[in-house]
C-alpha cells in the first residue's frame, strides 16, 4: 500500500533524556537531562514526567499553546501505553495511542500524515517514550538482578521524544510512508530481537522501493531503527542474497548512533522507540535542514512479542513502518 | 526458519567464550565457597560449635549479598563474575533482594509480598520437590532414621 503525504512537515522537537545519553554522541540536542529517576519516587513515574516534559517543551519551542493541538498520536513500551496515556492527564488535548513496539515513533508519523492529508490546518503532536530500567522489569529481570546478558541484546534507551506535525512549511518533510507487514522470522530469542526484525526490514524496504516506484540510488541514507550491530549485518545479507541489492555505502542503524563508544552494558547497541526518533529529530534532521542530505529513508523497526507470549513460546514478531524524508528547498 | 535467514544469522551471532566463562565462574564460585569455609573456621575458632559455625556462616553471606545488593554493587558483580555469584547461596539472596527492590512500587502486598520471590519462586519449588521425591526414595530404601 502506498501511502503519500500532500502536507506533513515536521516542526520543532523535544528531547528529554537521561545522563546517560547525555554522555553520548547526540548530547548538544537534548533539551532536558535528568537521573533515571527523574525526581520522582519510580522509575516508570520518572518515564511519564519525562514524557509529560517533552510534549510540554514541543508547545513552547513551536510557540502553541495545547488549546491549538488538534491531537497527539503516540505510544511507549509501558503495558496498555500508560506511560504515554498518564503524561497526558491533564492536558485535554485529543489522543490517539498506537503501539508497534520500537516502531510506534513511524507509525504516529504516519496516522498524523493521514490526518493532515485530510486537513492540512491540523498541528499534531508525535511522542513516544521508554526507560530502561522501566523495560528491564517489563520483559526481563528485575533491574538489580543483574544477570549476565547476551552480546545480541540491547540497550533501551531513557528519554521521551515529541515533535509538531502540521501541514505549513518547515525545513523536513515526509513525502510517503510504507506500513509494515507481520513477519515472523522463527525465532523467540528475547535477548536477540534484532534477528526477529531484520527480515520485516528487508520487507518493507523492498516493498517500499516497489511502491514507489524508487531505487536505491533515490536516497542519500538509508536507516534502519535498532536492529543492532549483528542484526543490521544480517538485514545487509539478507537484502543482497536475496534481492541483489547492496546498500552498504548509505545505510546506517540508529543502534549505534546514540551511546559513545564502550559503554559496558550497551552490548548489541540501544534500542527503545526513542532510538530512532531522537536520531530523527536531531542530527538526522539537522542535516535534512542543512541539506546535507536530500532525501532519507527511515526504517524503524519493533519486535512485537510480550512476556506471556515469549513464555508460552509463540515467538517473536518483527515489524517495520518506513517514513521517506526530503530536504524541503 | 528460512534456509537463507538462518545462514545469515548463523554468521553473524557472535559466539559466547564459554571456556573463558566456565573458568571465571568456576574461580568466582570457587572464592564464595572458600569464604564460606573461612567465616566457618572463624566461627569455630571463637567457640561455636561445628553446625552453628555452618549456620551463623549461612547467614553472614546472605547478609552480605544482600546489603551489596541493596546498594546496588552485586548486580555489577554479577555482570563481572556470572554465575559464580549466583549459584551459591549468594544468588538466591540476591535474587530475592533484587526483586524485593523492584517490586516495592507496587506497594506492601501486590508489590513486594507477590513479586519477592519472583525468580526465587522456582528455586524454591524445585528444592522443595526434590526432597520430597528423594525422602520417598529414601524411605523406599528403608533407610528410615
Amino acid at each position: 500500500m502506498k501511502i503519500e503525504f500532500d502536507n506533513l512537515y515536521i516542526g520543532s522537537s523535544s528531547i528529554i533524556a537521561s545522563t546517560e545519553e547525555k554522555k553520548g554522541k547526540l548530547s548538544n540536542y537534548i533539551d532536558k537531562v535528568y537521573d533515571s529517576f527523574a525526581g520522582e519516587d519510580t522509575y516508570f513515574k520518572a518515564q511519564v514526567k519525562m514524557a509529560r516534559e517533552s510534549i510540554k517543551n514541543v508547545l513552547k519551542k513551536n510557540n502553541l499553546k495545547k488549546e491549538e493541538i488538534d491531537a497527539v498520536l503516540g505510544g511507549d513500551l509501558t503495558e496498555c501505553l500508560a506511560a504515554t496515556s498518564l503524561s497526558l492527564k491533564t492536558s485535554k488535548i485529543p489522543f490517539i495511542g498506537l503501539y508497534s513496539a520500537c516502531a510506534s515513533f513511524n507509525l504516529a508519523i504516519i496516522i498524523g500524515g493521514l490526518l493532515l492529508n485530510n486537513n492540512k490546518k491540523l498541528k499534531l503532536i508525535v511522542t513516544t517514550s521508554s526507560h530502561n530500567k522501566v523495560s528491564e522489569k517489563e520483559f526481563r529481570n528485575p533491574t538489580e538482578y543483574g544477570a549476565p546478558k547476551k552480546l545480541t541484546s540491547s540497550y533501551t534507551v531513557t528519554g521521551a521524544v515529541s515533535t509538531l506535525l502540521k501541514g505549513t512549511k518547515t525545513p523536513v518533510r515526509v513525502v510517503c510512508a510504507t506500513i509494515g507487514r507481520i513477519i515472523d522470522a522463527k525465532t523467540d530469542d528475547n535477548g536477540n530481537m534484532g534477528n526477529a526484525m531484520a527480515p520485516a526490514a528487508v520487507d518493507t524496504l523492498i516493498r517500499h522501493l516497489k511502491d514507489t516506484k524508487k531505487d536505491i540510488k533515490d536516497y542519500d541514507l538509508i536507516l534502519t531503527g535498532d536492529l543492532g550491530s549483528y542484526a543490521s549485518k544480517v538485514f545487509l545479507d539478507l537484502l543482497k542474497e536475496k534481492y541483489n541489492i547492496n546498500i552498504k555505502n548509505k545505510y546506517k542503524d540508529c543502534a549505534s548512533m546514540i551511546y559513545e563508544g564502550e559503554k559496558e552494558d550497551l552490548y548489541a547497541g540501544s534500542s527503545g522507540p526513542t532510538t530512532s526518533s531522537m536520531v530523527l529529530l536531531s542530527t538526522i534532521y539537522d542535516l535534512l535542514k542543512t541539506k546535507k542530505l536530500n532525501r532519507v529513508l527511515l526504517l524503524a523497526t519493533g519486535a512485537l512479542f510480550s512476556k506471556i507470549s515469549v513464555d508460552q513460546k509463540e515467538g517473536i514478531l518483527g515489524i517495520c513502518h518506513a517514513i521517506e524524508l526530503e530536504s524541503v528547498k | 526458519m528460512d534456509k537463507t535467514l538462518k545462514k545469515i544469522i548463523d554468521k553473524h551471532t557472535p559466539k559466547e567464550n564459554k571456556l573463558k566463562n566456565y573458568m571465571i565462574s568456576f574461580t568466582s564460585g570457587g572464592l564464595v565457597g572458600a569464604l564460606g569455609e573461612i567465616l566457618t573456621e572463624l566461627y569455630e575458632c571463637v567457640g561455636f560449635k561445628n553446625s552453628d559455625s555452618i549456620t551463623l556462616m549461612i547467614i553472614t553471606v546472605i547478609f552480605i549479598s544482600v546489603m551489596l545488593t541493596g546498594f546496588g554493587v552485586f548486580d555489577n558483580l554479577v555482570r563481572r563474575f556470572r554465575s559464580g555469584l549466583l549459584i551459591p547461596i549468594t544468588g538466591f539472596a540476591h535474587s530475592v533482594e533484587a526483586s524485593f527492590i523492584d517490586y516495592k512500587s507496587e506497594g506492601w502486598i501486590k508489590g513486594v509480598g507477590a513479586g519477592a520471590f519472583h525468580l526465587a519462586g522456582s528455586v524454591l519449588i524445585t528444592g522443595i520437590t526434590v526432597s520430597i521425591l528423594l525422602a520417598i526414595i529414601r524411605i523406599m530404601l528403608g533407610g528410615i532414621i
